[in-house]
């Protein structure tokens, strides 16, 4: 009975769902994998009935906390004056419209430009690997040597149907939409209005706009960022622990970051306290006290040991990949440091994979943008506003939301640096912000330090005015345009009339090979097989996804 | 929570932020009408 014990003395706030995907999906991917049960690319639909149960399970235990909640949300409303009355219907009904074209679009496969990625390697790549049943390299593949724990542990997910379907990150856009509430409310002692402030916020905001309804994983990854500051702050172990894991080991630069992340600011509040600071703060306004430190201190001791445990198990063997045939444990960064048994040295598989990892790090610095002091001043502005056509330098424009409490932002940090205080989620901010600007500079890795920047901006701020409340529904005006016209061509469509040609040739390609029980791999000139209910092997070199061996 | 709209002294931040907020959409919303000039032309 120890499931039903930790579920008793953990209790799941319903925000944190996707992280019970994850849960449940990473282990039966490796099942599926290793047991072969998955060898024509359709994964079993257990585990969908498997989250339908917890969630079932979940929402009937928790019924008396959420009537609650919504009993609360229901009497702030008519609390409200007319005009904030209708501020909040107005915001809703924008906000529902947001979320029904990215349910519509979730429910197509993807296909969309933007999801270039998702079938580069977030989708092709665990795929191969349930067809082949191993975990062994995909020799042609370069991206077979990132770190792909987030990708397979919601892969069971995807491949329940022969085309590959984005429905689970559609949840984990109402989870992140949750853990915003949450978070606003954790840090405000309960109030609802700066809840739906930066939730709106969130529905306004266009950088976020832009993945919304499609296969990308940057929402997700935003969404473990935010929740698992959600659960360190409610002190909830398994959440933390499985949210944190997942977060660090999502991307092979992540790892490297949160390093250099958590240096950077033990750094700075080592110079803080140097400088002489009187108080340390979560945000703006919610006092660290000697108690809170005591707890966390407790909850960290107690966490550390399972965080390390399920890391391993989480990130180790991406890592051990990673280590065995590019000789770095972060594929592409500083390949060859140390011995690689895997791909030898001087071969033509090793030549092709340098080129590769010179390829992608060259790209890392390659934006288009400048590095000057200029630029990092102006670049608060031209982040959020498209340079030419729809994009930016930093490839999508995060839009007016994210401009309306960067000001804000600003001055409440300058203000308690006045103070002589230490605001540890605001410098979180700043050193996630530093970070991005030395190494990978698109809009979409700023996701998590926007939304905590919007949160603790709109948390700290005393009254909500009428100027900003009327701006932020024009922002979401403006947003729900874009999403709608990013989506409109695929509403009412047929999942299979969706699909981009080569998708279609590939899908009609995987009917042939199971109706005419083929075997072995099938030679293309393309990586991108998200499609492909066969095994593939690609044999001419196109950097910096595909390698020759 | 009183959401409507009150007086503040000129050096108040609510103040200044109102005057950021008009400045920044405005700003914004030229650019972007800018932009898609541009684009069309």
């Amino acid at each position: 009975m120890e499931g039903g014990h930790i579920l008793k003395k953990n209790p799941v706030n319903i925000a944190h769902f996707p992280t019970l995907m994850l849960v449940i999906g990473y282990p039966i991917f490796w099942a599926e994998l290793f047991s072969g049960h998955a060898r024509e690319g359709v994964t079993s639909p257990a585990v969908w009935w498997l989250f339908a149960f917890f969630v079932f399970f979940i929402l009937l235990r928790e019924r008396n906390s959420i009537a609650e909640s919504a009993s609360q949300y229901r009497q702030m409303f008519f609390d409200q004056t007319i005009a904030a009355r209708i501020f909040l219907t107005i915001g809703f009904f924008l906000g529902l419209f947001i979320l029904t074209c990215a349910l519509l679009a979730a429910l197509q496969p993807p296909y969309l430009m933007q999801e270039s990625d998702v079938m580069n390697y977030h989708m092709s790549v665990p795929r191969q690997h349930l067809i082949l049943g191993s975990f062994a390299h995909i020799p042609w593949s370069a991206d077979d040597l990132f770190f792909l724990p987030l990708d397979f542990a919601i892969a069971p997910f995807w491949f329940v149907s022969p085309l590959p379907n984005k429905f689970p990150q559609f949840i984990f856009l109402l989870g992140l939409i949750g853990v915003v509430v949450n978070l606003c409310r954790e840090l405000k002692s309960g109030a609802v209005v700066s809840s739906i402030i930066a939730a709106f916020a969130l529905l306004g905001s266009h950088g976020h706009g832009v993945q919304m309804g499609t296969a990308m994983l940057d929402l997700p990854i935003c969404y473990l960022f935010i929740a698992a500051i959600d659960s360190f702050l409610k002190k909830q172990k398994w959440l933390f622990i499985v949210e944190f894991s997942f977060l660090i080991w999502s991307k092979s630069l992540m790892a490297l970051q949160m390093g250099s992340f958590f240096v950077l600011l033990g750094c700075l509040y080592f110079l803080m306290r140097a400088v002489g600071i009187k108080k340390v703060l979560f945000d703006f306004q919610r006092p660290v006290k000697p108690e809170d430190v005591a707890g966390f201190r407790q909850f960290l001791a107690g966490v550390l040991p399972v965080l390390i445990l399920v890391s391993v198990c989480v990130g180790g063997p991406f890592l051990a990949k990673s280590l065995y045939y590019s000789g770095t444990p972060f594929f592409p960064v500083n390949i060859g440091s140390f011995a690689h048994p895997g791909i030898p040295e001087g071969s033509v598989a090793w030549a092709s994979l340098e080129r590769s990892a010179q390829f992608m790090t060259r790209s890392i610095h390659n934006d288009g943008y400048g590095r000057s002091v200029l630029d990092f001043i102006t670049h608060f502005w031209a982040l959020a506003v498209p340079s030419d056509g729809v994009n930016n330098a930093f490839d999508y424009p995060m839009g007016l939301a994210y401009l309306l409490f960067w000001g804000p932002f600003v001055f409440y940090l300058v203000r308690s640096l006045r103070k002589k205080e230490f605001a540890v989620l605001p410098w979180i901010i700043v050193c996630c912000w530093v970070l991005w600007w030395f190494t990978v500079r698109e809009a979409r890795y700023l996701y998590a330090p926007v939304l905590l920047m919007i949160i603790v901006s709109a948390v700290s701020m005393t009254r909500y005015s009428r100027i900003l409340l009327v701006i932020l529904l024009s922002a979401m005006i403006l947003n729900a345009a874009s999403v709608f016209r990013a989506h409109k061509s695929s509403f009412g469509q047929k999942r299979e009339d969706v699909l981009r040609t080569k998708d279609r040739v590939l899908a009609d390609l995987s009917t042939q090979y199971l109706l005419n029980k083929k075997s072995g791999a099938v030679e293309l000139t393309e990586n991108e097989v998200a499609f492909a209910l066969f095994p593939v092997v690609v044999r001419r070199e196109n950097l910096p996804h595909v390698i020759e061996f | 929570m009183n959401l409507q709209q009150r007086k503040h002294p000129l050096r108040s931040p609510e103040f200044w932020f109102n005057v950021y907020w008009i400045v920044i959409a405005a700003a914004y919303v030229a650019w972007r009408a800018v932009i898609f000039l541009k684009r069309i032309q």
